[in-house]
């Protein structure tokens, strides 16, 4: 009876240890994630969606089309004043009628083509990924795959994908008390077969030749740079992403900007010298993204950030500049 | 109806909410309100909506349960002081209430687990965050283009990382 139980105890263990493996079917998750991520990129669609967010309601029709010459995208919004956003690869072109204004920047490439290994595990080590049911969203049946953070540093995602494509069909975001912060949803939609390059042209092109072209953004340049700025205390889970000195629309000083992420959310930190009629100094939020100023060493601090107000404050107030 | 939402929200005292329970128990209509305003809320929500016969059994056992009522909690204002005033409109009109009321999606009674009260020290409570003041939304929509750029999560959300800040544009036409 003595002699069976440390092997009772070691079977429990290996049947433990193939349940955990099991549960939840983590690696399954990851890869809906990884075709997530990849279909929004390589899918040729056109659809109308919602987007919801505090107590706003936007309705918006978006193309995206997708061959060798590279990626081709139209935003237009569908109430309030028209706006129409056409991305070319890194171009991007807003038109604005009502104003008869043409706004080019250039956006450097980001967007990660499938999620690399580094965000992969940074996912993994701060969210608890669970491949959920099956829904139905614009007509397609889609997969749910949730993101439940494992602290309150960062909010909760639910995607629910296409299942022949993965392609994001609604993306929401909750906070720590469940409530749901942003969403996106199609509310109609086409994949595949019918979309063409026409459809992602400005219908202003032709319009718009005798508008006023505001090109001042297309000149920003940064530079990777040490900014001299060290966080104190790092929020859990956050890692560097970038370090740059950059040029912002409106300022005539380089502005420095550090990027912190874990894998899914990331966190911005602005800093500047002081503007002549400061903003006031604390929490602010826009939708979904929670904004914390204060100023350190004549210098104005702006932290910006897709997650709860505590890690956009944690960060803003642990930020200093290097002792030397 | 306006003793439903009121009720749903804990504003009653703890007579009327006596009263609207037993009200509940007996009257098949006044169900039906309670349930109308519990599915919109959870529509609302985005909540999983729960199946007829769930509600069902669940009022029959009600029924058959002594009433017994957990000390008054002092729930948080929500949505619904929209509803009370809407309650006697289409369900349509009132979900556009919702939406249209200040921020339709916060937090609201919980019918189910048992809330904790909630303590918030009155300096944490100055410090919530407000929204962005007009004045310094223009520089703040720049932080947010910047930022997007960097944002794997809206990468992933693959819709348009550009609905954000399209959203925070529109009253900033002529920037």
């Amino acid at each position: 009876m003595h002699m069976a139980l440390p092997a009772f105890l070691m079977l429990l263990g290996s049947i433990s240890h193939v349940e955990a493996a099991d549960s939840g079917a983590p690696a399954d998750a990851m890869a809906w994630l990884k075709k997530i991520a990849a279909a929004s990129r390589q899918i040729n669609y056109a659809g109308t969606f919602v987007y919801q967010h505090g107590n706003q309601v936007e309705t918006s029709r978006i193309a995206h089309f997708a061959d060798a010459g590279g990626e081709y995208e139209k935003l237009e919004t569908l109430d309030g004043p028209p706006r129409e956003i056409v991305r070319n690869n890194d171009t991007v072109t807003c038109y604005l009628p009502d104003i008869k204004t043409i706004v080019i920047e250039k956006r450097v490439a980001r967007r990660f083509p499938a999620l690399l290994p580094g965000q992969l595990s940074g996912i993994s080590d701060n969210y608890v990924v669970k491949k959920g049911e099956q829904d139905r969203v614009a007509g397609f049946d889609c997969q749910v795959v949730a993101l439940e953070p494992k602290d309150n540093l960062r909010y909760g995602h639910k995607f629910c994908a296409e299942l022949a494509t993965g392609l994001p069909l609604r993306a929401r975001m909750y906070s720590d008390r469940n409530e749901m912060v942003e969403s996106f949803a199609f509310t109609q939609l086409r994949i595949g077969s019918g979309i063409s390059r026409d459809m992602v042209k400005s219908r202003f092109a032709g319009k718009s030749q005798t508008w006023r072209v505001d090109k001042s953004a297309l000149e920003q340049n940064e530079t990777s740079a040490d900014t001299e700025w060290v966080l104190n205390n790092q929020p859990t889970g956050f890692k560097k992403l970038t370090e740059i000195k950059r040029s912002i629309a409106g300022r005539s000083v380089q502005v420095s900007h550090i990027v912190y992420s874990d894998g899914l959310a990331a966190v911005s930190v602005f800093i500047e010298p002081m503007p002549k009629s400061p903003p006031p100094a604390g929490p602010t939020y826009q939708g979904a993204v929670n904004i914390y100023v204060r100023s350190q060493a004549d210098q104005m601090v702006t932290v910006v950030g897709e997650t709860p107000a505590r890690t956009v404050k944690q960060i803003a107030e642990s930020l200093s500049p290097r002792e030397r | 109806m306006d003793r439903i939402s009121a009720f749903m929200d804990g504003e009653t005292s703890r007579m009327e909410a006596h009263q609207t329970i037993s009200r509940l128990k007996q009257s098949d209509e006044y169900c039906e309100i309670w349930k109308t305003f519990h599915l919109i809320r959870d529509v609302m929500r985005g909540d999983p909506v729960l199946r007829d016969e769930f509600t069902t059994r669940l009022h029959a056992r009600m029924r058959q349960e002594p009433t017994l009522l957990a000390p008054r909690m002092t729930w948080r204002k929500s949505a619904y002081f929209a509803l009370s005033a809407a309650a006697s409109l289409a369900a349509v009109a009132v979900v556009l209430t919702l939406v249209l009321a200040d921020n339709p999606l916060k937090p609201q009674v919980q019918i189910a687990a048992t809330p904790k009260p909630e303590v918030v020290p009155v300096s944490q409570t100055a410090a919530l965050p407000q929204p962005v003041p007009a004045a310094n939304q223009s520089r703040v929509n720049e932080y947010l283009r910047a930022h997007q750029e960097f944002s794997p999560s809206t990468t992933l959300q693959g819709v348009a990382p550009y609905v954000r800040t399209v959203s925070a544009t529109r009253d900033n036409g002529n920037r």
